[in-house]
C-alpha cells in the first residue's frame, strides 16, 4: 500500500513538472494528436478534484474525533493531488488546442495550475502541516476557497456568463425607437443572444469576440468574421449556414440556433456594409437591411409598450367602478394606463362620469359613443391629462362642447360622427388644440366644407367618411310577396312589403307587367278570382327593383280523398293522402315535401268530391326541372263518375314538351270539359318514358310531380 | 351507483383527491426549492385569467369574413397573366413536384393550364392587382394588407377550415374566437364575446357546422354563439307573451339560487358557467334590440353596404351587423358565406359570389373608417385554401373549374395595426409555388393574436395533461405586415 502512495506522489510530481513546462512553452510546441483527444477530457476530469478535494478539506477541518482513520485520508490526499495534477494538464492541452481567448479563461488558467501545485504542496506537507494547527486550518480554508473560484471561472467559460444567476435576471422588455436605432444596435442583440456565450464578454473562444464593433472586425483564429458587403466569405455568416452536422457550424449543434429572420437580418446587415454606428433612417428606404430591421424591431417595440410616467390605479378603485355598463380596463398588463367605454344608453347619466374622478390620471382612452352625453358633461372629460382617444359618434354633442376639449394636451384621435358639431366649431377647436386624426362623418358639415377644413389643417387628418347617399344610384332590391303562393277558395287577402322605407310598391293583377303608373300598394289586396300579382319598387334615387310574381289560384273546391290505384314512388310519397288536397303548392325548389313524384309508373289516382258536383275543370299543380329530370307528363286523361264504377272519359290534354330551355318551376296545367255531375274523379298522368336525346342523361325514364289537384 | 351517492354527498371524489393531492405535493416540493420568482408570479393560467393582454394591443376586436369553400386566388388578388398565355398546357411536373392532388383531380392524365377569364387593373397607390370581380373591393386596396402567399396543410374543406378556426385539423380543439375570449375576457358584459354569422351565396357551397365555432376544453362561456339568419336572430331572447321584465328577473333569481345550490355541492364549473349565461341572456334582452335594429339606418349606410343590408340572413346584413356588433365591444365575430367552391362553372358561380360580398366587404371597412374604428379592429377577409391554376375537367370557351390547392393563396387583412396599402409575399408565374415571404396558417394566427395583445406562445390551456396553444407547437408572427 505504501509502495502505491509513494509511486502516486512520484508520478504527480513529474505531472507538475510537465505542468510547468507546458504553461511557459505552449506557445511554441504543438500537440500531438493523442493529446489533443486527452486535453477534450478536461470538461469530464475535472469534477474528480473538485468532489475529492472538497472532501479532503472537509474531512481536514472536522474536530480530531470525529475524523475517519488516516488511512482513509491517507488514501483520499493521494488520489485528490494526483487527479487534480492530470486535470490541470488535461486543461492545458484543451486551451492550447482550442485557443480560446479572454479574461475568464485567463483567470482560470492561472488558478487551475495555481490549484494543482498548491494541492500538491498541501497533500505533501500534510505531516508537517498537522503539528501546526492553525497554519493548517487556514491553508485547508484557503484551498477550499481557490477550489471554488476556479470552478466557477471554468463554468463560465463552458456555460457562459450569468449562468448562474440566470434564473434572478429578469428579461426586461426594451422600448425601441426605430428613428434613433444604429445599425449596430438592430444587430447586437442576436450576436448576444446567439454567440454571446462564448464570444462576448470575458470568453473569446477561437480568439474571436463580439463585444464590440473593433473586436468583431478584427476577427478570429479562424480569419475575418465579418468582410463588408460580402457575406459569403464573412465567417460569421459561412458558418451559421454550414449544415448542423458540419464540425464548423457556429452555433455550437447543441446550442440554440438563430431564426431564419435572424439570419437574414445579419446577412443584409454584412451585405449593406455591416455599418456601425450609421442611424437605420440614413440608409436608402430601399435597403433591405433597412427594411428587414425595421420590421424586426416595429415588432418588438409593439410587444413592448407605451412609457407612462404617472402611476397605476389601485385596483380595487378600479374594480369598484368598473361593472356591466361601464368598463375599465388596463391597456395591458403592467401598464398604468386605463380604457373606459361605456355601453348601454339607459345606464348613462353624467354623474357615472364623474365617478370616476379618481382614475383621472390613469384614462387614455375614453368611449362614450352613443351615451346621452351633453356638452356639461365634457367639462369634466376636458380636464384629463393623459386622454389620448375620445370616441363621441352619436352624441348631443355641440361646438359649445368642443370648445371644453382644447386644454386636452395629451388628445390625438377625437371622434365626432353623428354629432351636430359645426365647421366653425371645428375651426375655432383646431386653432387651439391639434390632434392627429378627426372623424366628421354624418355631422351636418359639408364636403367641401370638410375639404377646406383638411386643406386649412393639413397635418390633421379629417374623416369625412362615405357620403354617396343622394348620388349614388342603386337598384332597390326585390319586394316581397309575404303571402304565400298557391290556391285558395272564396277570397284571399294578399300583402307586400319592402325592406328599405319608402319604397313605393306597384302592382299588377291582370298579368301586365307593372311600371310607375300602376297602382300603388297600400294595404292588403283582396281578390276572389285566380290572379297573378306582380309588383315593382320604386324610390327616388334608386333604380326600380325586379318584377316579382306569384300566381294565387282560386280553386272552386278541393276533394276530401284521394286514393291511389298505382303509388307514388317511394321517395317522393310522403303524407301522400293529403298532398293533393291541403291547398299548398309547394315549393319547387323542394321537391322532396308537398310532392309527390312517379317515374316507373302512371299517376292513378281516384279522388273523391264528397258529393255529387258540377265540374267544368280540373287544375294540376306539376313541377318542371329538367337539370333535375324532372318533366310535364305525356298525357294526363281524367274520368268521371258517379258512382265509381262506371267511368266516363272527359279529356284527355298532351302538355307542352319541355325543351332544354324550359324554365324551372311549377306548370299549372288546366283541363277544361263541358260541365259534367261527378262525385269521384279518376286521373291519369303518363310520366315522359325515355328522357329525349338531347338530354345529358338520355335513355332513362324522367319523373313526373304533382303537388296539388284542384276542382272548378 | 352506490360510489356515486357516496360521492356525491361527500362533494369529493377519487379524481378530485388526487388532484388536490398532488397540488399539494407539488406545492410542498416548491416550497423547497425557495426561489423567489416562484412565488411571486401566478400561472400562466392564472395570468391570462386576469384578462389582461400580454402587452398594448393594437386591435381590440376582430371581424373574420370568412369566404367558405375557397375563392379562386387567381381570379381575386394573384395576377398571373402567363397562364392566360398558356391556356390548355400541361402543368410541368417540375412545377407541382409531387404535390398531393384531391381525388377529383389525382386521376386525370393533364392538367390543363388556365388563366382568369376575368381582366385584372391595378389600384391605388399600392397599385395592388385586383380582378374586375371586385369594383368595390379595388378602391380601398389603400387601406387593406393583401397577402399572396397564405399556405396551409389541409386539401379538403373540412380540415382545412377546421385547421384555420382551431390550428388543428381534427376538430376538438377550441376555436380562434373562443381563444381570444378566453384570453382578453369580454369588453361589454352584456353581449357574448364571440358571435358567429352565417351567410350563403348560390354558388357551390359547402357547409359549417358548429364545430368551427366550439370552445373545445375551454369554459363553455367562450363558445361562439351562432345568430340565425332569420328576423330574430337571436332565438327565445324576446320575453314571451304575458312575461314582464320583473317576472323574467325572479325566475333567472330563482334559477340562480338552486344552481347555487348544485355548485357548493358538486364544484362543477360548467354550473358557474350556466349562472352567468343566464345573467347574460337577461341583459341581452335590451342590449340586443338596440343592435339589431335596422330601421334607422341613413341612406349614406343602406347606399354604402347596399340595399341587401336590410334583408337578414344576407352577406350584406351580416357585414352591417357585424360592425355594429363590434361597434358594441363583442371581440370577435365570425362570418361565413358559402359558396367558394368553384369545381366547375367558375366564371358563371364566381361573378354571383362576387356581386354577394365585394360592395359590403369594402363598406365595412369604409363604414369602420368613418367611425374612428378600423384602427382598433381587425378585418380579415378570405379563404380555407386556394385553387388549382390547371383545370379540373376540360377547358370550355365559357367554362372552367379549378380543385383544391393548399400551396399558395390570398387573403387580405386590414385596421387593428395591419400595414395598410401592402401586398406581401410574391407566388411564381403559373401560381402554384410560393417563391418569397410565405405566411403559414399557424403565422397567420400568431398575428392575430399578436395584434389582440397576446403572445400566442404564452395563450395556453392545461389540458389532459399538456398545454395547448392555438398555434401548436409553430407559428411566427409576420412583423413585415404590422405598422
Amino acid at each position: 500500500m505504501k509502495r502505491f502512495f509513494s509511486v502516486i506522489h512520484i508520478l504527480t510530481w513529474a505531472g507538475a513538472g510537465f505542468l510547468i513546462f507546458l504553461l511557459f512553452f505552449h506557445s511554441r510546441i504543438s500537440l500531438p494528436l493523442l493529446l489533443q483527444l486527452a486535453g477534450r477530457l478536461h470538461p469530464v476530469g475535472l469534477h474528480f478534484p473538485l468532489v475529492l478535494l472538497l472532501l479532503v478539506m472537509v474531512c481536514d477541518l472536522l474536530p480530531s474525533a470525529a475524523k475517519p482513520p488516516e488511512i482513509f485520508l491517507q488514501g483520499l490526499r493521494s488520489i485528490a493531488m494526483f487527479s487534480a495534477m492530470v486535470t490541470a494538464i488535461l486543461g492545458m492541452l484543451l486551451y492550447i488546442e482550442q485557443s480560446v481567448v479572454g479574461d475568464a479563461v485567463q483567470y482560470h488558467k492561472w488558478l487551475g495550475v495555481a490549484l494543482a501545485l498548491l494541492s500538491c504542496t498541501y497533500c505533501g506537507a500534510h505531516a508537517y502541516l498537522q503539528e501546526r494547527i492553525p497554519l493548517f486550518r487556514v491553508s485547508a480554508a484557503a484551498l477550499l476557497i481557490l477550489v471554488i473560484i476556479t470552478a466557477h471561472f471554468g463554468a463560465t467559460i463552458t456555460h457562459g456568463e450569468n449562468f448562474l444567476t440566470g434564473p434572478l435576471q429578469k428579461n426586461e422588455i426594451v422600448i425601441i425607437d426605430t428613428n434613433k436605432l444604429t445599425a449596430w444596435e438592430a444587430v447586437y442583440p442576436i450576436l448576444k443572444t446567439r454567440c454571446g456565450d462564448c464570444h462576448i464578454g470575458s470568453v473569446q473562444k477561437g480568439g474571436l469576440s463580439m463585444n464590440d464593433s473593433a473586436a468583431i472586425m478584427k476577427g478570429g483564429k479562424e480569419g475575418k468574421c465579418i468582410v463588408a458587403g460580402d457575406s459569403t466569405n464573412s465567417q460569421l455568416i459561412h458558418r451559421l449556414l454550414l449544415p448542423l452536422s458540419d464540425k464548423k457550424h457556429m452555433p455550437e449543434a447543441d446550442k440554440p440556433q438563430p431564426t431564419p429572420a435572424e439570419i437574414k437580418l445579419l446577412i443584409s446587415w454584412i451585405k449593406a456594409g455591416a455599418p456601425f454606428s450609421k442611424l437605420l433612417i440614413q440608409l436608402p428606404e430601399s435597403n433591405p437591411f433597412r427594411q428587414v430591421a425595421m420590421a424586426s424591431s416595429r415588432g418588438n417595440t409593439l410587444s413592448a409598450s407605451r412609457n407612462y410616467s404617472f402611476a397605476a390605479a389601485d385596483a380595487g378603485e378600479v374594480k369598484k367602478l368598473t361593472d356591466n355598463y361601464r368598463v375599465i380596463q388596463s391597456l395591458a398588463k403592467d401598464i398604468p394606463a386605463l380604457s373606459v367605454s361605456f355601453f348601454g344608453k339607459a345606464n348613462y347619466n353624467s354623474q357615472r362620469l364623474t365617478e370616476l374622478q379618481p382614475l383621472q390620471e390613469q384614462i387614455v382612452s375614453l368611449q362614450l359613443a352613443k351615451m346621452p352625453v351633453t356638452n356639461n358633461d365634457l367639462a369634466w372629460i376636458g380636464k384629463l391629462p393623459h386622454l389620448e382617444k375620445l370616441n363621441l359618434n352619436y352624441t348631443k354633442v355641440t361646438d359649445e362642447g368642443l370648445s371644453q376639449l382644447v386644454l386636452l394636451t395629451a388628445l390625438e384621435s377625437l371622434s365626432l360622427t353623428g354629432t351636430g358639431v359645426t365647421a366653425k366649431g371645428i375651426a375655432g377647436f383646431l386653432q387651439k388644440r391639434h390632434v392627429r386624426e378627426l372623424f366628421l362623418w354624418d355631422t351636418p358639415i359639408p364636403t367641401e366644407e370638410i375639404a377646406n377644413l383638411q386643406k386649412q389643417f393639413s397635418k390633421t387628418v379629417i374623416e369625412a367618411g362615405f357620403r354617396g347617399g343622394d348620388t349614388t344610384v342603386l337598384a332597390l332590391n326585390d319586394p316581397i310577396i309575404q303571402t304565400t303562393e298557391g290556391f285558395f277558395t272564396g277570397t284571399q287577402n294578399l300583402q307586400v312589403k319592402h325592406v328599405i322605407k319608402g319604397a313605393a310598391l306597384h302592382y299588377t293583377l291582370d298579368g301586365k307587367e307593372p311600371d310607375s303608373s300602376s297602382a300603388v300598394y297600400t294595404q292588403p289586396i283582396s281578390i276572389n278570382a285566380t290572379k297573378t300579382l306582380q309588383v315593382k319598387a320604386y324610390k327616388k334615387g334608386w333604380l326600380p327593383s325586379k318584377v316579382v310574381r306569384k300566381n294565387f289560384i282560386r280553386a272552386g273546391f278541393s276533394f276530401i280523398s284521394a286514393t291511389f290505384l298505382q303509388p307514388a314512388d317511394q321517395k317522393y310519397r310522403e303524407n301522400a293522402e293529403n298532398v293533393l288536397k291541403d291547398f299548398d303548392a309547394g315549393d319547387p325548389t323542394d321537391f322532396s315535401t308537398k310532392w309527390l313524384g312517379f317515374q316507373k309508373n302512371d299517376a292513378l289516382v281516384v279522388l273523391d268530391a264528397g258529393e255529387v258536383r258540377m265540374l267544368k275543370e280540373l287544375q294540376v299543380n306539376a313541377l318542371v326541372n329538367v337539370g333535375a329530370h324532372i318533366f310535364p307528363p305525356v298525357f294526363i286523361k281524367v274520368w268521371g263518375s258517379i258512382d265509381r264504377k262506371n267511368w266516363t272519359l272527359l279529356q284527355t290534354v298532351n302538355p307542352a314538351k319541355a325543351t332544354p330551355t324550359s324554365p324551372s318551376g311549377a306548370l299549372l296545367i288546366p283541363i277544361t270539359f263541358s260541365a259534367t255531375k261527378v262525385r269521384y274523379v279518376k286521373m291519369q298522368a303518363h310520366p315522359v318514358p325515355v328522357l329525349p336525346a338531347w338530354h345529358p342523361g338520355k335513355g332513362l325514364p324522367a319523373w313526373f310531380f304533382v303537388s296539388e289537384v284542384v276542382g272548378n | 351507483m352506490e360510489k356515486e351517492i357516496v360521492e356525491h354527498s361527500l362533494g369529493f371524489n377519487r379524481r378530485k383527491f388526487l388532484s388536490r393531492m398532488s397540488i399539494g405535493l407539488g406545492s410542498a416540493a416548491l416550497g423547497s426549492l425557495l426561489i423567489p420568482d416562484l412565488f411571486s408570479s401566478s400561472s400562466p393560467e392564472e395570468a391570462i385569467m386576469q384578462g389582461l393582454p400580454h402587452f398594448a394591443p393594437k386591435a381590440k376586436r376582430v371581424i373574420y369574413l370568412f369566404q367558405n369553400g375557397a375563392p379562386s386566388q387567381l381570379e381575386t388578388f394573384d395576377y398571373k397573366p402567363l397562364l392566360n398565355k398558356m391556356v390548355g398546357q400541361n402543368l410541368p411536373e417540375s412545377i407541382r413536384n409531387g404535390q398531393r392532388l384531391t381525388g377529383m383531380t389525382a386521376s386525370q392524365t393533364t392538367f390543363p393550364l388556365v388563366g382568369s377569364y376575368f381582366g385584372f387593373k391595378q389600384y391605388g397607390n399600392s397599385g395592388a392587382w385586383v380582378s374586375d370581380l371586385f369594383p368595390h373591393m379595388s378602391k380601398i386596396v389603400d387601406d387593406i394588407c393583401i397577402v399572396k402567399t397564405m399556405h396551409t396543410e389541409a386539401i379538403n374543406h373540412d380540415p382545412a377550415l377546421t385547421f384555420f378556426q382551431s390550428g388543428a385539423q381534427q376538430g376538438n380543439r377550441p376555436s380562434i374566437g373562443s381563444w381570444v375570449s378566453y384570453g382578453l375576457g369580454t369588453e361589454n358584459s352584456n353581449l357574448p364575446a364571440f358571435c358567429v354569422l352565417l351567410s350563403r351565396g348560390k354558388g357551390n357551397g359547402q357547409g359549417v357546422y358548429s364545430k368551427l365555432w366550439t370552445n373545445g376544453f375551454l369554459d363553455s362561456v367562450h363558445q361562439g354563439v351562432q345568430f340565425s339568419s332569420g328576423e330574430n336572430p337571436i332565438l327565445y331572447l324576446q320575453d314571451p307573451d304575458g312575461m314582464d321584465r320583473n317576472t323574467r328577473r325572479k325566475m333567472i333569481d330563482q334559477i340562480a339560487a338552486l344552481n347555487e345550490m348544485e355548485l357548493k355541492n358538486f364544484g362543477d364549473p360548467e354550473t358557474a358557467a350556466k349562472i352567468s349565461q343566464y345573467e347574460m341572456a337577461y341583459r341581452m334582452q335590451t342590449a340586443v334590440p338596440e343592435i339589431m335594429d335596422t330601421s334607422r339606418e341613413s341612406e349614406d349606410i343602406i347606399k354604402l353596404y347596399g340595399a341587401d343590408c336590410l334583408v337578414p340572413g344576407t352577406y350584406a346584413a351580416n357585414c352591417l351587423l357585424a360592425r355594429k356588433l363590434s361597434e358594441s365591444g363583442v371581440r370577435f365575430i365570425q362570418l361565413y358565406h358559402q359558396g367558394w367552391d368553384q369545381h366547375g362553372n367558375l366564371p358563371n358561380e364566381m361573378k354571383g359570389q362576387a356581386m354577394d360580398v365585394d360592395r359590403p366587404s369594402a363598406a365595412l371597412i369604409t363604414d369602420l373608417k368613418q367611425r374612428g374604428l378600423l384602427d382598433e379592429t381587425l378585418v380579415i377577409w378570405g379563404g380555407e385554401f386556394g385553387r388549382t391554376n390547371y383545370c379540373q375537367g376540360k377547358v370550355a370557351p365559357e367554362n372552367y373549374g379549378r380543385d383544391h390547392h393548399p400551396r399558395c393563396f390570398s387573403i387580405w387583412m386590414a385596421g387593428g395595426g395591419i400595414r395598410p396599402g401592402m401586398v406581401y409575399g410574391e407566388t411564381d408565374e403559373l401560381g402554384y409555388n410560393i417563391v418569397q415571404n410565405p405566411v403559414h396558417v399557424h403565422d397567420f394566427q400568431a398575428t392575430v393574436l399578436h395584434q389582440l395583445g397576446l403572445d400566442h406562445e404564452k395563450l395556453t390551456y392545461k389540458f389532459q395533461g399538456r398545454r395547448y396553444r392555438l398555434t401548436d407547437l409553430y407559428g411566427s408572427v409576420v412583423k413585415d405586415i404590422i405598422t
